[in-house]
């Protein structure tokens, strides 16, 4: 039998209560939905990390993120990933990732592929028009210095000058694809396929990262026409930035909440619709039939529903940490994994399926369904720091946030104050805290559990991938920014030193 | 108080590849090696995970658990 090739698309912030095979009304996923039948889904599938520099290190080499420091992002050199024990083993391979700066080679995540492409030189220039030094933008930073002086007229000048800029960009007839950050996925999809169709007989493992539902919302315009016809351009543009607007009542966020939702579901939707060219051209080169195709999703995405929106470090809530995933193995039947399922155990899973041994290192266990009855009642584990931005990195060293993820109970804990949160899953919205009627021994096991993890996280023989790491992080820091890195000089040569080496 | 120090030999090619690349950041070899060994030794990092555990055991002792 031929060797069976992996296809591996991940989606990025996709809810798992955004897709119709795990239960969302709108049609945002039709291919997916017929692919499902087909496919085991994990309807409880839970990241290991968010957001997305946090979740990676567990979906593509099955360890927890803070596992080599908190001062260490991504994939460190050398470190074992999923593409580097196919590669080994034989695979050709190739990543697609539509420009999303935290999964590039920076940050090591093109080590075992032989194509790595980026997309960054395709991302669009931020929307902000850049600062001008003419008569009205100095009479506009007068005026906003002094309305910052009371509150009321700071926030009556933001007011008005929201409205401005509205009013003035209302006139511009801009298209949508100019205003995207990102390079939508048909995009990513052809180049893929162009790949795709230049590999032969070999096996491969292919890796596409889409970022259509990502903010700012802007959907290909074919898309908003399905999933929200009554969407204007303009009227996208309008809602980005509103939607986007700090200092803004959560009570004025949720008058717009619903037609920013519809944009992010028509992301959802151009991403299903593409994947399903993806699979139509997988079939015309006759490699469809033995390739194991996966879809997850590195985090999800919030619309209020815990007054926040996005995706921020830090946050635990299910709307972020609940992901969907399924794997597709060939000629295989579908069937449906309700316990909860770790990201960590996502590449040993895909692996096995594919006859290759997982490497030593990787933390997690690959699936089994005769496992699935035993683990019933083990809950998983989601950790993060609230560092918003890990090329800074005055914004590392920031406290741990864990949460302890059961079947039904939940318990995320914020490792600075030590405040816990518990939740009852069975709940709607999962919003109403565990009632006090919840045997002690729950309790137990779960901060068990979480001391267990801060324990276990970092072992000895991770010490060689955090050098690496930390290495490639002062390598780049040099490059960078000469004034970072004056003040550190060497102590004056002792007269008689003390010691020579042995 | 004299600073301690301790002399080390490095190979004369990889000096002068890292004064080629870094020379202008480093007032010598010297220099740019203490600010490698100071970043690989900061402890920060593990001091905030030896904390949490800390406060985990005490929530766990607290509660009786422990």
């Amino acid at each position: 039998m031929n060797a069976r090739s992996l296809i591996l698309v991940t989606v990025d912030c996709l809810r798992a209560d955004h897709v119709g095979f795990l239960g969302y009304s709108r049609p945002t996923t039709p291919f997916l939905d017929s692919l499902a039948k087909e496919s085991i889904v994990f309807s409880n599938a839970i990241v290991a990390g968010a957001p997305t520099y946090f979740s990676f290190p567990a979906i593509l080499a099955s360890r927890y993120p803070l596992a080599l420091g908190r001062d260490v992002f991504g994939i460190a050199p050398g470190e074992s990933t999923l593409a580097t024990e196919l590669q080994a083993a034989g695979y050709t391979t190739g990543a697609f990732i539509a420009g999303n700066p935290y999964l590039t080679a920076r940050f090591g995540y093109d080590q075992g592929f032989d194509e790595f492409h980026d997309f960054l030189s395709t991302v669009a220039d931020e929307e902000a028009p850049a600062p001008s030094n003419g008569i009205s933008s100095r009479l506009n930073r007068r005026l906003h210095a002094l309305a910052r002086q009371t509150p009321l007229t700071a926030a009556a000048y933001e007011e008005l000058y929201f409205r401005y800029c509205q009013r003035r960009v209302a006139r511009e007839n801009v298209p949508l694809d100019t205003l995207r950050r990102y390079p939508a996925a048909h995009v990513v999809v052809d180049q893929a396929s162009s790949w795709l169709a230049n590999v032969g007989d070999r096996p491969f493992f292919l890796w596409i990262h889409l970022m259509d539902p990502h903010h700012p919302y802007y959907p290909p315009e074919e898309a908003l026409a399905e999933l929200s016809p009554q969407t204007t351009p303009q009227r996208a543009r309008f809602l980005n930035s509103f939607w986007n607007r700090e200092n803004v009542s959560i009570r004025r966020l949720r008058r717009y909440r619903d037609e920013v939702v519809s944009l992010y579901d028509a992301g959802i939707y151009w991403a299903d619709r593409q994947i399903s060219r993806l699979v139509s051209t997988l079939k015309q080169l006759d490699r469809w039939k033995d390739s194991v195709f996966a879809l997850t999703a590195d985090h999800g995405e919030e619309f209020l529903e815990h007054g926040t929106r996005y995706h921020n470090p830090g946050n635990m809530n299910e709307g972020l940490i609940r992901v969907p995933l399924l794997v597709r193995f060939p000629a295989s039947s579908g069937n449906v994994h309700k316990t909860p399922f770790s990201h960590i155990d996502l590449a040993p899973t895909l692996l096995l399926a594919l006859k290759v041994s997982p490497s030593a290192k990787f933390r997690g266990r690959p699936y089994s369904s005769s496992l699935d009855a035993s683990n019933v009642d083990v809950p998983v584990t989601a950790e993060s720091t609230e560092c918003t931005n890990p090329i800074e990195p005055q914004k590392w060293l920031s406290s741990r946030v864990i949460c302890i993820r059961g079947p039904r109970y939940k318990l995320t804990l914020r490792l600075d104050t030590g405040e816990g949160t518990w939740l009852d899953l069975d709940t709607p919205e999962a919003i109403r805290p565990l009632p006090e009627n919840v045997p002690k021994t729950i309790r137990r096991r779960f901060l068990e559990r979480a001391l267990q993890h801060v324990v276990e996280s970092r072992r000895l023989d991770d010490a060689e991938s955090r050098l690496r790491a930390k290495l490639r992080e002062i390598r780049i820091q040099l490059l960078r920014a000469p004034s970072q890195v004056t003040q550190h000089t060497a102590p004056p040569p002792a007269p008689n030193p003390v010691k020579t080496p042995q | 108080m004299t600073l301690q120090a301790r002399s080390i030999h490095l190979p004369e090619a990889l000096c002068a590849d890292a004064e080629r690349q870094f020379g202008s950041r480093f007032e010598s070899i010297e220099a740019l090696v203490t600010f490698v060994l100071q970043e690989l030794t900061r402890a920060d990092a593990a001091r905030l995970d030896e904390s949490e555990e800390k406060m985990l055991e005490h929530r766990l002792r607290e509660l009786g658990y422990l």
